[in-house]
């Protein structure tokens, strides 16, 4: 409790020096200051009210040996090295009776982590190999979408996609579009198989996706997620996350590619800078850049940008997909955005909004439809402006 | 393609050579000197308040360790007063066991005394400690705290504090041991000079020994910490990352790195372990060899006569509590270097030199001032020699709205910094109302001027609380009047418990525009006559924007508005434009008027895009050089 306030504080500094708010946040430590500082106390007396009555009792015991012991041997039935002998040993016994004390403390500990230790072993791999699944082969590219329903595990109500259909072959990009929390990631993440399909089937040039082996499905799925995470470590072990035996030369060039290979370079560590939490930052559109790059490394068959452009200026969003129109031939490409101008030149469109496919087609024939594709069209174009948003052409 | 199939031949079967999984950080020093004067009297500082209680303990621990020595020496009493032969007597035995009850009472509340009062002396020494640390964070600049992690800060606040923790506890105990040592050699010689004697001649080598050892511990103890830390920084990691290193298929590989370094981590662990271990079977001959001296010389004079055999009694007694102090003061110099080192990190943070304070008679801002805000001639950076601002001037009049438009780096932030006086201008006037800001009392500038941040920052608390976050006594009411007017009231009620609805760290469980809405609304209530807007640039679904647009305008109603302006509605509904570039002025002017100029703003404007953010620093440079040229 006291942590997080002190965590919360230092993180918003600003918010707290914006507001001048420095007095109320005082107030707000001293409350968390006291009450931790009671529980300590509660603590302390707990511990020392152990081990002062284990010490005590011990004594005590002593002292008894001493009287009982003493009068028999004011009446001669033992000698005073019997006695003697007694006490000494009981002298010994002060720290094996210690021990058991502190023993059954960690026993009880070791218990509770334990449980929670093997409840993590336990846990059930929901995903894995299909019982002799095969390496998924890729000959023509073609991903398939077929009736495709999800639902979150525990979350009732209304399944979160369904009636999901399309189809996309190799050199072909399909664009998924639709406002937030209309389930347009979920897709991503259903093809890498983050999660299984509740129903219906996504297949890989017929081949179902649950029934290959998950590490070739894996190495033949690129997603570029929406919130970069980079390692700390270098810019060249970032890039090259998936494939650390790459050779420089493409590293380079999947930087080229997505357009970050100038910027790298430019720095004094060059490919070497360390990035990450507590390396140089970069900005939101770098760290999406290299999360691209990444990718590429792969050479997947089939890439899904998972909105993952948004903080990539619209200029250089369009030289990253020239850059890799030539490499387009042999992939399928799913671009998932709720900016139509990184996906309007898709061949294929979806609109999907409450977890259904609501529009289809290509820019020109929804813009023709006139329907919400249209109407979230009018809605980004610039005010009082009737022209087309950047990258249009 | 002819690389690629060359690539293509990269041998996977090796050691991959880019892959590392963990970093490493550089650990913060642990032991420091053992004594440092400075840091004493700086801690002692924070103790002096309970000084009466750190007496009172340090008496209950001289109390405590008297009945210790005293123990064997009632029993020793016992044995040679009432039960030797030839001198049994009853009533030496009533005598010896009362004194024995009465030395165990004494003892029992003495130990309780002593560690209750100490403990929490400690815990209280502790919670000032970090109070101080964390008021004083609250007054030093923000150019310290832009360079200082929060972590770091953390680690100190937490890790650091807890560190001076163990050992003010154990400085208490340490005056015990010492009394305690001196004690039992003292007794020893009184009782028998010459067997006492023969008995301490152990004691120098323990010393011997652990003089050896300690060092070597030392550095097992500290490698096992930091092989720790390592691999457990690996798998964090790896728990953050996983999305990634499932999708990249990096498991087999981490796989590998990992078991190294928790095979390491074992390896200096079992090290560590042997060096702790080692002390014990050492302890424990040295124990015996002391007893079996007792005995056999003991046991021979016992025989012949010139030694009582209660003596031989007690001199066992005091064998077994003989080595214990020295193992704790030894223990005591590492305890002293780490809180040493611990203790120069607390004063560091303590040190920190507030260097943005209350001018004398610095005088409150009223809202009765106009509300204009101006820059004369000002002069700015974070680094010597880098200015960020360079000698700019400009002023927005009472009521008006304007929009800063510049690349990332041009100084919009920092201008909008320096209003609030977050950091002091290196030359020229920052002026709010008509007053230089650094005459002013910094309450009454955070009272009059709002800010809101890019990044809308939310406490843990409920929703109503962060809305009146900076005027606690507003009501309920004008709380969901502000939501209202800013477009935040309904999906606040559709949260589940409304306005109570407890909103997780950091806001998490809003989306980024739902966060800035609300941030708004916290503006609302501040009711401020300026206000100081940084545009979230980040993306946000169209809707959500649009309602964002339509607050803005309801926000900056008779209020005079300077805002970092991201979105092109809101550059084009400004009064005036200031375009920044390198921290200087190049343009101003309305939007018709900049256009018509057909300077840098028109050319990025007519660039077509959405926002003016999209446009990257080189690209403005690479536009600016390109209008130079033309």
């Amino acid at each position: 409790m006291l942590s997080r306030v002190m965590d919360e504080n230092l993180g918003g500094i600003r918010v707290v020096r914006a507001f001048a708010a420095q007095r109320h946040e005082l107030e707000k430590f001293d409350r968390a200051k006291l009450s931790a500082l009671e529980l300590a106390n509660q603590r302390v007396d707990i511990r020392v009210a152990n081990t002062s009555a284990m010490n005590f009792s011990f004594l005590a015991a002593m002292g008894l040996v001493l009287w009982f012991g003493g009068q028999k041997v004011i009446a001669g039935q033992i000698s005073v090295g019997t006695l003697a002998q007694f006490l000494t040993f009981m002298t010994i016994l002060q720290m094996p009776v210690r021990q058991l004390g502190l023993m059954v403390n960690s026993f009880a500990r070791a218990s509770t982590c334990g449980t929670r230790l093997f409840e993590l072993l336990d846990a059930e791999l929901d995903i894995e190999d299909a019982p002799g699944a095969r390496d998924l082969v890729v000959t023509d590219g073609v991903l398939r979408f077929d009736n495709v329903g999800f639902r979150y595990e525990g979350a009732g109500g209304r399944p979160t996609l369904s009636g999901i259909s399309f189809e996309a072959r190799s050199g072909e990009t399909v664009g998924i579009v639709g406002p937030p929390g209309s389930g347009k990631s979920t897709i991503a993440h259903l093809i890498p198989r983050f999660y299984d399909v509740t129903s219906g089937s996504i297949t890989i040039d017929g081949q179902d996706i649950r029934e290959v082996a998950l590490q070739s499905l894996r190495k033949a799925v690129g997603v570029v997620q929406q919130d970069a995470f980079l390692f700390t470590t270098s810019i060249e072990n970032n890039i090259a996350y998936g494939n650390p035996w790459a050779r420089e030369t493409r590293i380079g060039q999947a930087a080229e590619y997505a357009q970050l290979h100038n910027y790298i370079i430019g720095l004094p560590a060059g490919y070497t800078t360390v990035v990450g939490e507590r390396g140089a930052s970069l900005s939101g559109g770098q760290r999406q850049r290299l999360t691209i790059a990444r990718s590429l490394m792969l050479r997947p068959s089939v890439l899904v940008f998972d909105d993952s452009t948004a903080a990539i200026d619209a200029g250089t969003e369009q030289r990253i997909r020239a850059a890799m129109k030539r490499f387009a031939r042999d992939r399928v490409t799913l671009i998932i955005s709720h900016r139509l101008s990184s996906l309007m030149h898709a061949d294929q469109i979806l609109f999907v909004e409450g977890g259904r496919v609501v529009e289809r087609g290509t820019h020109e024939q929804l813009l023709a439809l006139g329907g919400r594709y249209r109407a979230l069209y009018d809605l980004q174009l610039r005010p009082d402006d009737d022209r087309p948003l950047a990258g249009a052409a | 393609m002819s690389t690629q199939a060359d690539d293509d031949k990269e041998d996977t079967s090796g050691r991959p050579t880019k892959a590392v999984v963990g970093s490493h950080r550089d650990e913060e020093e642990v032991f420091g000197k053992a004594y440092d004067p400075r840091i004493i009297r700086r801690i002692w500082s924070f103790v002096r308040p309970y000084q009466s209680r750190i007496f009172l303990s340090v008496a209950a621990v001289l109390v405590f360790t008297l009945t210790q020595l005293a123990i064997p020496l009632v029993i020793r009493y016992a044995i040679d007063h009432g039960m030797t032969a030839g001198r049994l007597d009853r009533s030496v035995m009533i005598a010896a066991t009362g004194a024995f009850t009465l030395v165990i009472l004494i003892n029992y509340a003495a130990s309780y005394v002593q560690e209750s009062v100490v403990g929490k002396v400690a815990e209280n020494v502790l919670s000032d400690l970090r109070r101080a640390m964390f008021s004083h964070l609250q007054r030093v600049s923000l150019s310290f705290m832009d360079k200082t992690e929060v972590g770091r800060l953390m680690s100190r606040l937490q890790g650091d504090v807890n560190s001076m923790q163990e050992f003010l506890e154990t400085s208490v105990m340490s005056v015990g041991d010492i009394v305690l040592l001196f004690g039992i050699v003292s007794v020893l010689l009184w009782l028998d000079f010459r067997l006492g004697l023969l008995t301490l001649s152990t004691m120098p080598v323990l010393f011997v020994v652990r003089l050896f050892w300690l060092p070597r511990a030392k550095v097992a103890f500290m490698a096992a910490h930091e092989t720790n830390s390592i691999a457990n920084g690996a798998l964090a990691e790896g728990i953050h990352g996983v999305r990634t290193v499932q999708s990249l298929e990096r498991q087999h590989v981490n796989f590998d790195l990992y078991d190294e370094k928790v095979l390491a981590n074992l390896n200096t662990h079992l090290r560590s372990a042997k060096y702790a271990q080692v002390m014990v079977p050492i302890v424990d001959t040295l124990t015996g060899i002391a007893m079996a001296t007792v005995i056999v010389v003991g046991g021979s004079m016992v025989l012949s006569h010139s030694l009582d055999i209660g003596v031989m009694v007690a001199f066992l007694f005091y064998i077994q509590r003989f080595f214990d102090p020295i193992r704790s003061l030894t223990m005591q110099y590492s305890v002293m270097q780490r809180a040493m080192a611990s203790g120069q990190r607390i004063s560091e943070v303590l040190d920190v030199p507030v260097d943005v304070s209350d001018r004398q008679g610095a005088v409150a801002l009223t809202r009765y001032m106009d509300g204009s805000v101006e820059f004369r001639n000002v002069t700015f950076g974070y680094r010597p020699n880098q200015p960020v601002l360079k000698n700019i001037s400009f002023r927005v009049n009472p009521g008006e709205t304007v929009a800063l438009v510049g690349p990332t780096g041009s100084g919009k932030s920092s201008s909008m910094a320096l209003v609030h006086r977050f950091y002091d201008v290196w030359s020229g006037q920052v002026l709010v109302g008509g007053h230089d800001v650094r005459d002013l009392t910094q309450d009454s500038l955070g009272d009059q001027v709002a800010m809101v941040l890019q990044e809308p920052f939310l406490f843990s608390g409920s929703v109503l609380e962060n809305i009146r976050y900076h005027k606690t006594g507003a009501s309920r009411e004008e709380v969901v009047r502000a939501a209202k007017a800013v477009g935040a009231h309904d999906f606040i009620e559709n949260l589940p418990d409304g306005y109570d609805t407890e909103l997780e760290q950091r806001g998490g469980n809003l989306s980024l525009g739902q966060r800035q809405l609300i941030s708004f609304a916290r503006a609302l209530v501040a009711d401020a006559k300026i206000l100081v807007l940084d545009e979230a640039t980040a993306s946000i679904d169209s809707y959500t924007e649009m309602l964002i647009q339509k607050a803005l305008v309801k926000l900056l109603e008779g209020r005079t508005g300077l805002v970092i302006a991201h979105r092109l509605a809101t550059i084009r509904g400004a009064d005036r434009i200031i375009v920044l570039q390198n921290g200087e002025i190049v343009e101003s002017g309305n939007h018709e008027q900049l256009m018509a100029g057909k300077g840098l703003y028109a050319r990025l404007y007519n660039m077509n895009y959405a926002s003016f953010d999209d446009i990257s620093g080189e690209e403005m440079a690479m536009d600016a050089a390109l209008g130079k040229a033309t």
